[in-house]
């Protein structure tokens, strides 16, 4: 049921009864809305005369918002669809709306309880309205069909320094057994909104990583190297990085002449070499 | 395979000191194809061919597999060069376990 419409209902029960609802109906709405439990008359009431009036009350109710550009015309058709469906505040973003081809349908509904399930090849992701300013609902928001008008105003936060030593640790990896790579998206995303001020919508982020899917093995890491290296030594003091970097180095050295799969591991330390001597510079 | 055979499996590459999380029958009874995508992934990783990602907080070794797109993963701990731990589950469960073992740490406000 259209949530959307019925608080409407209840809002405008002036204007609404007698002409559409009787009063008895709206206060049946509202119960309904309220979450108590109807009896058995209420319910044969909701379910026939008000259920039917609501479903031609919603012919009037198509009002949508788009942002971004070049969606495929068919697919904001059954965007909006979708929307008419849950009848609740929510966009559908993602490839979906750009991409020939897709996995699936992100489907985002705002709500007071987290959650998210598959649904055929929708992707229903529940989120809290104060969830809407974090940057990857912010990123995706900027790209999609809605049926509310939607603040895009991200919160940004400076990711833990060892959160992003681990992303850009993944995202080699990934690159050197050529795994989806989707660390280097997370990178390329980290680096636009934390240097740059910019977040970057599903489509602009999709474009960017395609363009580096297209590079050799060593041309990406050469790039990812430069992401992290920014990221690094732009977000942190130079005094922070050359002693928290210095002992890992360390160890990543004794690693590498253990352990077989090395590969990685000596990338990051020519990485992370570069960063603390351009920290020691800096102090210097 | 049944989740018992895959345990015994993992045993037989590891070790019986080896342990599972509380998840890992439900999970290794409902990824198709688990039993060859674990058991090989595992032979390589006992012989040291699989790369791991190093965290500065924890001195154990820890290597991370993504299971199909519903981001299913596993974590094998390595401590005192022995294996200790296999872990079969969701993405949010692999979130929270990544915190536990100092992968992963809370943003702080920028």
């Amino acid at each position: 049921m259209n949530d959307k419409i019925l608080k409407k209902i209840v809002d405008n029960k002036e204007k609404i009864v007698p002409a559409i609802f009787t009063a008895k109906q709206v206060e049946i709405v509202k119960k309904y809305l309220k979450k108590n439990k109807l009896s058995n008359t209420e319910k044969t009431y909701f379910y026939g005369a008000i259920k039917n009036k609501i479903k031609a009350l919603e012919l009037f109710s198509d009002k949508f918002y788009f942002y971004g550009k070049d969606m495929i015309k068919e697919r904001v058709k059954e965007a909006k669809e979708i929307l008419k469906e849950i009848g609740r505040d929510s966009f559908v973003s993602g490839s979906f709306l750009f991409s020939k081809e897709y996995n699936d349908i992100d489907v985002y509904v705002i709500s007071n309880k987290r959650k998210q399930y598959n649904k055929g090849k929708k992707h229903f992701i529940f989120i809290t309205k104060e969830d809407l300013k974090k940057p990857i609902f912010v990123s995706a928001a900027k790209y999609c069909v809605s049926n509310f008008s939607i603040d895009m105003e991200p919160k940004i936060e400076r990711p833990n320094f060892d959160d992003l030593i681990m992303t850009y640790e993944q995202a080699i990896i990934e690159i050197l057994d050529n795994d989806d790579q989707k660390m280097i998206r997370e990178l390329i995303f980290q680096h636009r909104m934390l240097i740059h001020n910019e977040v970057l919508d599903s489509l602009s982020l999709n474009n960017v990583f395609n363009e580096i899917k297209k590079m050799r093995k060593d041309e990406k890491i050469k790039y990812v190297n430069i992401l992290a290296k920014d990221l690094l030594l732009k977000l942190y003091s130079k005094k922070y990085i050359y002693n928290e970097i210095s002992p890992f180095i360390t160890r990543l050295k004794k690693e590498s002449e253990e352990y077989e799969a090395n590969d990685n591991l000596r990338i990051y330390i020519e990485m992370l070499s570069e960063v603390k001597h351009e920290s020691r510079r800096a102090k210097a | 395979m049944k989740a018992e055979e895959l345990r015994h499996e993992l045993k037989e590459i590891f070790g019986n000191g080896i342990e599972f999380n509380k998840e890992f029958d439900n999970y290794a009874e409902t990824i198709k194809n688990i039993d060859t995508t674990l058991i090989d992934w595992c032979n390589l990783v006992k012989e040291g061919k699989i790369k791991y990602a190093p965290s500065r907080k924890t001195k154990s070794i820890v290597f991370i597999k993504k299971i199909g797109s519903s981001n299913r993963c596993i974590i094998i701990k390595i401590v005192n060069g022995e294996f200790k731990e296999v872990h079969l589950a969701d993405h949010n469960y692999y979130d929270k376990l990544r915190k536990i073992l100092g992968l992963k740490k809370d943003n702080k406000k920028y």
